[in-house]
């Protein structure tokens, strides 16, 4: 069987031939502006990111700055559509993400738009952007200049049809909304009560292997996650059950009060949204390209 | 008490836990298979949504190449002639194999109007070939995923456990849209005729 594991990596690599990545995409940066070149001063970095970032704050839209050395002979095309899948520019639900993708030694640049504002930056209005904005500053040397004004005409189009639920980008979602977690919570202390009760200990282990079976078959984790969770579940409930009806047992012979209990239960599957830049966003290869 | 539940059913608790393990684990495969055969039919309507932006464009780029490059009946034809092909099809094979015969036809005609000077100025025309561009570039990344999803499909079909359950619900490989042959070259114009 470990045989066929290792024959599997093989017959892949005859398919994704096509697909091979020359240029090494670095890892999901915390800002929006990520120069690897050092053509830009770290004022008009941070100028740049200000601009992204409060526009992003208002908006919730993401405008990513990449500045990369060279294309190692792969397309543009192909290399912002690899930094766009591993970065996740744009919010998850709405796609809303830009990039801005400037290859120094090709000379080449390319807006690569998200799914969610082909509608507003169409291909077009990129490709304006790049031959009468972008082109010209930096075929005088003025990167910072060109990249400015790009962000400007970009946030231009942006702005006026699109319409952004308040506050959207100050409440950072994560995995689970609060909400669910009250309610977890409570369903917790009531599985507590009841478990603590009763005085046999196995319940418990019934309860987590039920939760635990839910997630495997609803929730669309691997199986090997799902198993471990399965059994971790049967094991983390036989272990409360086994510790409330203890303490249940001694508060309720000593007459005393009933403890707070609510042990370390980690949040189980909790996806990364929105640190630092990017929130998830996905793109269909839309937007155009230039050169300078 | 406890005590004695667990040693009274000790080989009873052990059966009951494989089977629930192994039921779990075969539903949850089903619905794996399933989940992923479904992601694979929504990406391919995704990549004939991005194709049939193509096909849109196509007459606006007759439209305005036509007047102009008047010798160049032959590419027209053999572009009419791949729409229709695919219109035809029904399965992905042909509808792949169609798009792919397109695809070089529309690369043949945006060569040979790179020889018209007079088009390549016109902003019509510009325009015209930054959507194409787009679109292209659009269904090539559609495309990737889609492969990306079959790829994923087949290797979990092939693999060991997971090929036996595959075999007993009948979930089949599916095919790859591959670039068919001679389109992923661009085609080369001869201009000593």
């Amino acid at each position: 069987m470990k045989k066929l594991f290792l024959l599997i990596p093989v017959f892949l690599l005859f398919f994704s031939m096509r697909i091979v990545f020359a240029f090494d995409i670095p890892d999901k940066p915390q800002n929006f502006v990520n120069d690897y070149t050092n053509t830009l001063s770290s004022e008009d970095r941070t100028s740049l990111e200000n601009k992204i970032s409060n526009f992003e704050k208002q908006t919730s839209n993401e405008i990513a700055v990449v500045i990369i050395p060279s294309l190692d002979g792969d397309t543009v095309e192909n290399i912002a559509q690899n930094i766009f899948t591993k970065w996740g520019i744009g919010k998850k639900n709405k796609n809303n993400g830009v990039l801005l993708l400037i290859a120094m030694t090709e000379r080449k640049t390319r807006i690569h738009t998200g799914y969610g504002v082909e509608g507003n930056l169409t291909d077009l209005v990129t490709s304006y952007i790049q031959s009468e904005i972008i082109t010209p500053a930096f075929r005088e040397g003025n990167y910072y200049a060109g990249i400015d004004r790009a962000l400007d005409e970009m946030i231009n189009s942006f702005s006026g049809s699109d319409i952004v639920p308040e506050n959207y980008s100050t409440t950072k979602k994560s995995g689970i909304s609060f909400e669910f977690f009250i309610f977890g919570f409570f369903v917790l202390q009531w599985l507590v009560a009841i478990l603590g009760r009763s005085k046999s200990w196995w319940g418990g282990g019934i309860v987590g292997a039920i939760i635990g079976g839910m997630i495997w078959l609803f929730g669309s984790l691997s199986v090997v996650f799902s198993l471990f969770l399965f059994f971790l579940l049967i094991v983390f409930g036989l272990g409360l059950d086994f510790f409330v009806s203890r303490t249940y047992q001694k508060v309720k012979n000593s007459g005393g009060h009933f403890p707070w209990w609510i042990g370390g239960r980690g949040s189980s599957g909790g996806r990364f949204g929105g640190f630092g830049g990017f929130g998830g966003g996905s793109s269909g290869g839309g937007g155009s390209s230039g050169s300078w | 008490m406890e005590q004695n539940f667990w040693q009274r059913n000790k080989t009873l608790v052990i059966v009951l836990v494989v089977v629930i393990v192994l039921a779990f684990w075969v539903i949850s495969k089903y619905n794996f298979f399933v989940n992923q055969n479904e992601a694979i039919t929504g990406q391919w309507a995704q990549v004939e949504n991005q194709l049939q932006r193509r096909f849109d464009l196509i007459p606006n780029v007759i439209n305005t190449v036509k007047g102009i490059t008047k010798q160049e009946q032959e590419v027209f034809g053999a572009l009419a002639e791949a729409r229709t092909r695919y219109a035809g099809a029904v399965t992905t094979d042909q509808k792949a194999t169609a798009a792919g015969q397109v695809e070089s036809s529309l690369g043949r005609l945006l060569l040979i109007a790179e020889n018209y000077p007079e088009l390549k100025s016109s902003q019509s025309f510009r325009d015209l070939t930054t959507e194409l561009e787009g679109t292209e570039n659009r269904i090539a990344v559609e495309r990737m995923k889609y492969n990306d999803l079959v790829k994923s499909l087949n290797a979990s079909v092939k693999r060991f456990p997971n090929s036996i359950l595959a075999s007993i619900f009948g979930v089949a490989e599916r095919s790859y849209f591959e670039i068919a042959e001679g389109t992923e070259v661009v085609p080369k114009v001869d201009f000593s005729e």
